[in-house]
């Protein structure tokens, strides 16, 4: 900058003054910030003979004009930064409130004139923040930590700044894992998992730190991290739905900016306002970023696994409440269930509490089927399935328990088959007949799976109609048989493509059954990648077709169940072309169908599936789903696998377990408010009794005249003789008319 | 309509003015409540038996808290109170250190704390009051917190209000005809002559001392003779070692280097050691990469010239070069200039260049 020519010798009064003057010129005012700093100096040494004296207004002062101005005399202040961070490291405890959160800005507004590095800023305030007894200081930390760690992010990911403060966290956790008293590492978990959630750290690495600290002894840090895992993700997608809530609503500042007085500011807002929406926009198109759930990224589950367990549920480990070891039990059945661990000591330990008294049995219960899946050695889940049945699911218990043992039992079998014996079901599903509807529901409800998974265990007449025909080509289970592995429903999405292609054909007059000319249309299936973007407007609603028509209409032929129309919208002037399609699948249907029931389809591993195709095919699966409860013939018996998968990505709902709600006896209000729960909006329909009362209004002239007393009106209204003589003639003349007209009519 | 009237009548009733008659008790108002009440005996639970004004301490403490006073009336009040008062009232404290709290007199570390931070007052007549005050504080007593005073004197000097920074060699004259050590021990000696070359505008690489017009000249000849009084204490003995010999032989010891295992009369005798450290000494250790010429304040920690000859060396070839260097240059512009100024300048400048060569030629 060139040395500008000061007009006059300016006087320097204070220091915002002199801080603008600098901020123009600063090669000018370059004696003047010499004589400050020196000033600041001499300050910072009074201030250090008296560290928790009381005089620091005009310290924090000094200390916030040299962070403001100390960038642009970068030779004279190199060691600002590193005094400044001296100075809360080792006074933090005793300096007053206001010069400490003074310096932590000040070392912040350092940080953002890239003064000083990211690394230097944590290394600083970490120690603090771990140290300090003050809860305002720490979270001015805390917020400043995580909001630098996200800035640093934002463009690209900084990993050398996110390698060293991961290594710094982790050492945290570390320090004081052995240790039941250390809460240090506390904050680690707390920071991990607020950048987590913000979804600035997403790698194994934090997953690592979290790791190691759910296996802390603390109980704090140990519930914390395990919380993490139990329920991070849940917490990002709130965190994300929250953040689309903040939309800008450019009708309104574009109209306020029209209304209101002009200035500069304003036309900000709306600039911004337009900014916001066109990266909104831009940001609804972009696919979603990869991410993987934190239970995924972890390394080496099973030997996580069997720690957690080993180290805070084993029997001597009496440290932890229950509800701290309930949450390690989830997460520990989650792991298994997840990746399908072998860790065999947890299903003696769930025996133990697994009785009606138990607290918190739901939970229990959700645990325990979380916990299994179809590698457990049927011998060991046995004995759980037997003592819910003993305990739960008797004459002597009331109805919830026995809903709740039911529903547990179904969902342990649906995930492990071979933990029920025959004798065991055929009894259990004696409650089909209950009375009470939530254990009727869930004995239905292992009627249901045990249907699909193996009928024969069933007794003749709980097998139903199409369990019993599919029986013949049924295999009975045995433990440890994989399936070959496949997509769900992928022989769905390979004949509505075909059929797609048929008819794409006919519509140009060609042959239909030609093969070998797939390319083109390839490249057409690339233009609708995303999903959605094709898709009528039924879809988005999130309605499904159901076609009442058909379940009425018997249907005798094949054809007809074939011409079910689909889901997507077809345009005008397709009829013919239907026919067509008609046609030319009644001789190929049945062979097509044999050809899938022999070999595994090699759809997937020919083509690549679009997220487009997968929405199809989840549509797809659903109408096939739909169609089978419909009892929607031929198509529905084809495919007759098509049971909603138990996938064990999911935590089992404690929801689900318990079964539905009984409305129990409550007092007047709440009955009373259970029956307002559907009238709301009918206004219309209601009387309108109260309405008045409510609108405010003074009182009409009507209802004083009313309320007004008798005997100040009695004078007013007047009698005959008062009246004047005016009125006397009109009344007289009035009289006389009315006579006449009598006597007319007559 | 008769009860109407009655109500407009009692309505306006409240808008009259009661007529108060001379030589009539007043109306009591509509809500007065009696609160008179009889009783046989009255027993008061505590009783100053004072009869006269409050004590001799409360007052000095009184007076003391109210230097902090937001209105500068004020604070000057209490400072010429505590400058009629306080010299005879510390006349008969027998020790310095520890103040007699029978006399009611507050300690003098509480009135230096007290008092030092009104060297950064706003108020001019403040600031004068202060220093008159100090002058007739009993110096034997001041002694040992002039290291304390002076790092508010270094700060007056650096203070970005020009008549502070111009009040502020006033004390720095103070400080060091009060305790000569104390005031140029522990990086004092750097930092005054900095201070000074700071008030007379010489602070950068590229000194031009503006020529002083009128009331500055004032100022810069008061300036002047500061430096001259400091570069005089500083560099020439005043038979400092005279008065230790005979400090040591006067009270008859045995050995002649008992001296070393008596109790210092001076404090902080070990802060070489750095026993409590405090941060600038550990931040700027190695600090001379601080502000250029003028220096960081605390960078003097690792080689302070603790007596005269190592304080010529040290403007010689020490750390202090640069402010040497900074001081020869703007006297022999200021002498150029001429004038009273000039003079004086003049003389200072030729002080120091003989004072300097002495040590050559010694």
């Amino acid at each position: 900058m060139v040395k500008r020519k000061r007009a006059g010798l300016v006087k320097v009064q204070n220091l915002p003054m002199l801080q603008n003057l600098i901020r123009r010129d600063p090669p000018s005012y370059r004696e003047e910030f010499i004589l400050q700093y020196r000033h600041y100096e001499s300050q910072r040494d009074i201030f250090m003979s008296q560290p928790d004296g009381s005089e620091s207004e005009t310290f924090c002062e000094l200390v916030g004009f040299m962070s403001n101005v100390c960038s642009s005399f970068p030779d004279l202040t190199q060691e600002f930064p590193n005094d400044l961070a001296q100075l809360l490291l080792k006074n933090h405890a005793v300096l007053n409130y206001d010069l400490r959160e003074k310096l932590v800005q000040s070392l912040v507004l350092l940080r953002n004139k890239d003064v000083i590095a990211s690394t230097t800023l944590l290394q600083t305030l970490f120690p603090v923040l771990t140290a300090t007894q003050s809860k305002a200081l720490r979270t001015q930390i805390y917020t400043t930590i995580v909001s630098d760690i996200r800035n640093a992010n934002t463009k690209t990911r900084n990993h050398r700044l996110n390698k060293t403060v991961q290594a710094v966290l982790f050492g945290l956790v570390e320090a004081g894992k052995n240790d039941p008293a250390s809460t240090s590492g506390l904050w680690a978990v707390k920071l991990t998992r607020e950048l987590w959630k913000r979804r600035v750290w997403d790698d194994a690495r934090t997953v690592e730190i979290m790791k190691e600290a759910s296996l802390s002894a603390n109980g704090k840090v140990m519930s914390g991290s395990v919380r993490f895992f139990l329920g991070v993700d849940q917490e990002m997608e709130e965190a994300e739905d929250s953040d689309d809530g903040d939309d800008v609503n450019i009708g309104k500042v574009k109209h306020q900016a029209g209304i209101n007085k002009k200035t500069n500011k304003k036309k900000r807002k709306v600039d911004r306002a337009y900014a916001t929406l066109k990266k909104q926009q831009k940001n609804k198109n972009k696919p979603n970023p990869l991410n993987f759930s934190a239970l995924h990224l972890l390394h080496d589950p099973q030997g996580f696994a069997e720690n957690l367990f080993s180290k805070h549920l084993s029997r001597s480990n009496t440290k932890f409440k229950i509800e701290q070891k309930l949450l390690v039990l989830q997460l520990v059945s989650r792991l298994i269930g997840l990746h399908k661990l072998s860790v065999l000591g947890i299903y003696s330990y769930l025996l133990k509490y697994l009785s009606p008294r138990q607290r918190d049995v739901t939970h229990f219960l959700a645990c325990t089927a979380q916990a299994a899946h179809d590698l457990v050695p049927p011998d060991v889940l046995e004995p759980i399935v037997k003592k819910i049945a003993d305990e739960f699911v008797s004459e002597g218990v009331a109805s919830e328990v026995a809903t709740a043992g039911l529903n547990s039992i179904r969902e342990i079998c649906a995930r492990a088959p071979l933990a029920m014996n025959t004798t065991l079901l055929q009894d259990l599903v004696e409650y089909k007949g209950s009375k009470d509807k939530g254990v009727m529901m869930a004995a239905r409800g292992l009627i249901g799976l045990y249907r699909e998974i193996a009928p024969e265990m069933l007794k003749k007449k709980d097998r139903g109609k199409s369990a019993s025909m599919g029986m013949k080509d049924h295999e009975t289970l045995r433990f440890g048989i994989e399936k070959s592995g496949e997509i769900e429903g992928l022989e769905l999405l390979e004949e509505w493509k075909e059929e797609q292609r048929r008819l794409k054909r006919a519509e140009k007059g060609l042959d239909s059954d030609v093969e070998g000319e797939g390319l083109e249309e390839v490249e057409e299936d690339w233009g609708a990648w995303e999903a959605g973007s094709d898709d009528s407007d039924d879809d988005e609603t999130g309605w499904i077709n159901v076609d009442s028509d058909h379940e009425i209409e018997i249907s005798d032929s094949e054809d007809e169940s074939e011409k079910k129309p689909r889901k997507k919208s077809k345009k005008a002037g397709e009829e013919e072309e239907e026919k067509v399609t008609k046609d030319s699948e009644t001789p190929n249907g049945q062979l097509i169908d044999e050809e899938i029931e022999k070999k595994p389809s090699t759809f997937a591993t020919t083509r690549i599936l679009t997220p487009a195709d997968f929405a199809k095919l989840a549509e797809l699966r659903t109408q096939a789903g739909l169609d089978k409860l419909l009892g929607n013939g031929k198509k529905a018996d084809k495919h007759h696998t098509n049971r909603t998968p138990i996938t064990n990505e999911d935590a089992v709902d404690v929801l689900a377990i318990q079964g539905p709600a009984k409305r129990g006896k409550a007092d007047k209000e709440a009955r009373l408010a259970v029956a307002a729960e559907g009238r709301e909006g009918r206004d219309k329909f209601g009387s309108k009794k109260g309405k008045h009362a409510e609108k405010s209004h003074s009182t009409t002239n009507k209802e004083k005249e009313r309320k007004k007393n008798f005997l100040m009106t009695v004078r007013k209204a007047k009698g005959k003789q008062k009246r004047s003589l005016v009125e006397k003639r009109r009344v007289l003349r009035a009289h006389v008319e009315k006579q006449k007209k009598a006597a007319r009519k007559h | 309509m008769g009860s109407s009237n009655k109500k407009k009548k009692e309505k306006l009733k409240d808008f009259k003015k009661p007529k108060l008659k001379v030589g009539k008790t007043k109306a009591k108002p509509s809500n007065f409540t009696n609160t008179s009440f009889k009783s046989k005996a009255i027993v008061v639970a505590t009783q100053s038996l004072h009869t006269s004004a409050p004590n001799v301490s409360y007052l000095f403490t009184h007076h003391l808290t109210l230097l902090k006073h937001h209105s500068s009336a004020t604070r000057r009040e209490s400072l010429s109170y505590l400058t009629t008062h306080l010299p005879n009232a510390l006349r008969f404290t027998v020790s310095p250190a520890s103040s007699d709290y029978s006399s009611g007199i507050p300690a003098m570390s509480t009135i230096v704390t007290a008092l030092t931070p009104l060297m950064l007052d706003t108020s001019q007549l403040v600031r004068t009051h202060l220093l008159a005050l100090l002058k007739i504080l009993p110096c034997e007593q001041v002694a040992m917190y002039i290291p304390k005073i002076l790092l508010f004197v270094n700060s007056a000097t650096t203070h970005i209000t020009e008549d502070i920074r111009a009040d502020s060699t006033k004390f720095l004259e103070w400080a060091i005809g009060v305790d000569r050590e104390g005031a140029f021990g522990g990086g004092g000696w750097g930092n005054s002559l900095r201070g000074i070359a700071g008030c007379l505008g010489w602070t950068g690489g590229g000194v031009k001392a503006v020529v002083p017009k009128g009331k500055e000249t004032k100022i810069v000849l008061q300036h002047l003779g500061t430096l001259k009084a400091v570069l005089e204490t500083g560099l020439t003995s005043c038979g400092n070692e005279e008065q230790d010999g005979k400090g040591v032989r006067g009270l008859g010891l045995l050995h002649g280097s008992s001296e070393a295992y008596m109790i210092p009369n001076k404090s902080n005798v070990y802060a070489y050691l750095n026993l409590f450290s405090t941060p600038s000494a550990n931040i700027s250790g190695g600090g001379s990469g601080g502000i250029g010429t003028a220096g960081s304040g605390s960078m003097a920690m690792v080689g302070e010239p603790e007596d005269m000859d190592s304080r010529r060396r040290y403007l010689k070839d020490g750390p202090g070069k640069g402010a040497l260097a900074v001081l020869k240059i703007g006297l022999s512009s200021l002498k150029k200039d001429g004038g009273e100024v000039g003079r004086v300048a003049g003389k200072v400048l030729a002080y120091l260049d003989e004072m300097l060569e002495e040590k050559v030629v010694e």
